[in-house]
């Protein structure tokens, strides 16, 4: 019979449950908000990316040899009618949907800036009694939708900031901080610093049909009753933050509406500013733009905001769009695709100096960027792993260019036909892993930035997605395990490599999690614990029926799993945090708190 | 407006749980390929969320997903990426094994694939199939009937 025989057949195909339940988890958070504020905007997007895929097929096929970095030269505008011909001429000019360019706006606030910064330098340190958000660089935090402060646990979700009393695992309600004034205010992250909270909000504007990026801090001296210390906004949707010391800067992405563009009403089409009671446009003059790489009507704009007192220090924007962004204490690199040519990286350059931002150069490199780990600075030096496409497929590059992000040295045509899965910079080593069908980890010595070089290259099947340095001469890699004769991922794995000799990188162990299948680590760092004093290891995953958060610890033996938290079937886990001697997972449902030193045993819980 | 989103969510999760093997094996006998049927799957999704007005009861989720399903694999056939490159087919990843009656109907014109995958394994009724296919009963009648002749040869006599 052939219905049945197809049917047996059929039967055997299944969705791959990496695939589905990113898509899942892509439709939960913040969906049905967004669908609303984009409805207007999707059309100039749409015609925007139609335009973008014929021209990159027009540029598309670029010979090797050109595949090298070239400085852009960036140019200031002189009035806001020089801007507005042109993004004129990108509405009317059928070549323009390309992205990136540069565009620079000075401070507002400048003498506000320095006395404010200076002092803070202290609290971005690590803290052995609580977890703080996972970051890249030491001294930098980023933004997250769970933290800690020690004693509290605050919680930002669907619009509410709860926070909730930690005390010694018997956890309280305190308060409940909602944020849903009105529709058109959503909450995506928040800060914690010196008894405030700082809310990342983005915000539509019906009238103006423009987005913002709005910021509110909050007075969290008495918890049960946190103040609005005030409020700033920036144009744009918020695309990412940092927080350093008592600073905050946000970088934001603003389009502009050809709907509502006028000649004589330069904010329908320059980004504004709003502290404390007065809003204005940025101001033209220290608007810098890159004639070769102009393309697409948006910006990108990165405030720097006293947080203390609620104010903006400081404002620069670039026109273009913006993908990766790295950042330290002193630099920030913003990176875009290159409008000529998809395959090549556009990184743009601001100096950080107490709520200062200065625009100093833009390079255009060849190849894309995993993530902000791809991008590292060590010794005035700016380090890049890239991936480029060519017309035989991929090749991986490192790059190392100097403080004006020129060119210094380079290691080419790496592990062609793969792709750059994970990298970590290390000092004076970069380790990163490139995956097809197996897993090298190669190791490069770099302490001769002219002259980098490969010294080594561990091939296992699977591949990590995140490298986190783990204890002495240790890095941990949170990946996935791969069929090593297909390349077709099977389940989770967790492995840890002695580095102790970066030539000889060895697999000390790897434990394989046969039945996850996927997880948010492995695309948001966020999501790992990872306390490598107290030898602890955290992260949630999918299991076919439920979701798992497993903390993990290590030993001359190996991974041992020590706790594995499941929930109810549809509840996300979100977070794990450790505070003193017990460990908390966060849901979006709920707050457990375990006991680390008795067995692992379930204290107290809070719903919400 | 937080349970309403956290209702909306968990009943999104669970439908696309329920119906991701029923969209994502019509996306396969389309393109014939795994890693195209997964693309199509999670577009599927999206553009189901997008939806203005979801349909409340069960089979008309179903045939509203297996519709846009169709749509995305036709869109997906007639993009210019997809025109400019050759096709990936599952046996370069995957050798099959026991699946002789599944590869012969994929060896078929893509029309009569899809009659055959939505009469035999969706259990669609030729009616029903012409309105899912915006198409006259009578062409999906031939349509199914030619399949099937096609199918004898290629199967042997294969019986229906």
């Amino acid at each position: 019979m052939f219905e049945n025989d197809y049917r047996k057949e059929m039967d055997t195909l299944h969705a791959d449950p990496a695939a589905l339940e990113k898509i899942v988890e892509k439709s939960t958070r913040q969906r049905s908000w967004r669908k609303q504020q984009f409805d207007r905007t999707r059309p100039v997007l749409a015609l925007a990316l139609c335009l973008a895929v014929i021209c990159g097929f027009f540029w598309m096929p670029k010979s090797p040899a050109e595949l090298t970095p070239k400085t852009l030269s960036a140019v200031s505008t002189e009035s806001y009618e020089s801007i507005y011909e042109k993004i004129y001429a990108l509405k009317k000019n059928i070549n323009y949907v390309n992205r990136c360019g540069n565009f620079t706006t000075d401070f507002i606030a400048e003498s506000v800036a320095s006395d404010a910064v200076a002092k803070t330098t202290t609290t971005g340190s690590v803290n052995s009694g609580y977890s703080e958000t996972t970051h890249q660089v030491d001294g930098v935090d980023e933004a997250d939708f769970v933290k800690t402060d020690g004693k509290y646990i605050y919680i930002l979700h669907q619009n509410k900031l709860q926070i909730v009393s930690a005390d010694n695992g018997q956890l309280q309600s305190s308060s409940t901080v909602s944020f849903d004034e009105s529709n058109n205010c959503y909450a995506n992250e928040f800060y914690l610093s010196s008894g405030k909270a700082v809310i990342l909000l983005n915000e539509f504007d019906e009238k103006a049909e423009t987005n913002y990026s709005k910021i509110t801090v909050l007075d969290l001296t008495d918890p049960k009753n946190p103040k609005t210390i005030g409020s700033c906004r920036q144009s744009g949707y918020c695309s990412t933050s940092r927080l350093i010391g008592n600073t905050l800067y946000v970088v934001s992405w603003y389009y502009v509406n050809f709907q509502t563009l006028k000649k004589d009403n330069p904010s329908t089409y320059v980004p504004t500013v709003a502290s404390g009671n007065y809003e204005e446009s940025v101001r033209c003059d220290t608007i810098h733009f890159c004639e070769e790489s102009i393309a697409e009507p948006s910006y990108t704009i990165v405030c720097s905001y006293d947080i203390d007192n609620a104010r903006l220090l400081a404002t620069q924007s670039l026109l273009g769009g913006s993908q990766t962004i790295y950042c330290n204490t002193e630099n920030l690199i913003v990176t875009s695709f290159d409008p000529k040519d998809y395959n090549s990286t556009v990184a743009s350059l601001f100096s950080l100096n107490k709520g200062k931002i200065n625009y100093e150069t833009s390079q255009s490199l060849p190849g894309t960027l995993l993530n902000q780990f791809s991008i590292d600075e060590h010794q005035q030096h700016f380090r890049f792993v890239l991936t480029e496409r060519t017309e035989n497929g991929t090749v991986n590059r490192l790059q190392i260019l100097d403080s004006k992000l020129q060119p210094v040295g380079s290691i080419g045509d790496l592990a062609p036909g793969e792709t750059v899965y994970s990298v970590r910079f290390m000092d004076e080593y970069a380790y990163f892993v490139t995956f097809r069908q197996t897993d090298p980890l190669f190791t490069a010595d770099l302490s001769d930035p002219k002259n980098p070089k490969i010294i080594g290259s561990l091939k296992i099947p699977g591949f990590s997605n995140y490298l986190f340095p783990y204890q002495n001469n240790k890095l941990l890699g949170i990946g996935m395990e791969a069929d090593e004769q297909t390349g077709r991922t099977q389940c989770m794995k967790l492995s840890l490599f002695n580095i102790s000799d970066p030539a000889n990188v060895t697999e000390e162990d790897k434990t394989v999690l046969s039945d996850c299948n996927f997880s948010p680590a492995l695309y948001d760092h966020r999501n790992c614990l990872v306390d490598a004093a107290r030898n602890l290891i955290g992260f949630s995953a999918y299991r076919t029926n439920d979701m798992v958060y497993s903390l993990y610890t290590f030993d001359q033996n190996g991974f041992h799993q020590i706790a594995a938290v499941t929930n109810a079937v549809d509840c996300m886990f979100l977070r794990g945090l450790l505070i003193g001697n017990y460990f908390y997972v966060i849901s979006d449902r709920n707050v457990r708190a375990f006991d680390l030193f008795g067995g692992m045993k379930q204290i107290s819980s809070v719903q919400f | 407006m937080g349970n309403g989103i956290s209702f909306q969510r968990d009943e999104t999760a669970v439908l696309f749980r329920r119906y991701a093997d029923t969209v994502y094996r019509l996306a396969y006998a389309r393109v014939k390929n795994q890693y195209d049927a997964d693309d199509i799957l999670q577009e599927v999704f999206l553009r189901f969320l997008r939806s203005k007005n979801p349909p409340q009861d069960e089979e008309h989720t179903k045939a509203l997903l297996l519709r846009i399903t169709l749509n995305c694999s036709k869109s997906f056939f007639t993009t210019a990426a997809r025109r400019h490159n050759v096709p990936l087919t599952d046996t370069v990843a995957q050798p099959p094994e026991n699946r002789e009656t599944l590869d012969a109907v994929l060896r078929l014109p893509k029309k009569y694939r899809t009659v055959l995958h939505l009469h035999y394994y969706c259990g669609y009724s030729i009616d029903e199939i012409a309105e899912l296919l915006r198409q006259n009963p009578s062409t999906v009648k031939s349509q199914l009937h030619r399949a099937r002749e096609k199918l004898r040869v290629a199967l042997k006599g294969v019986e229906f």
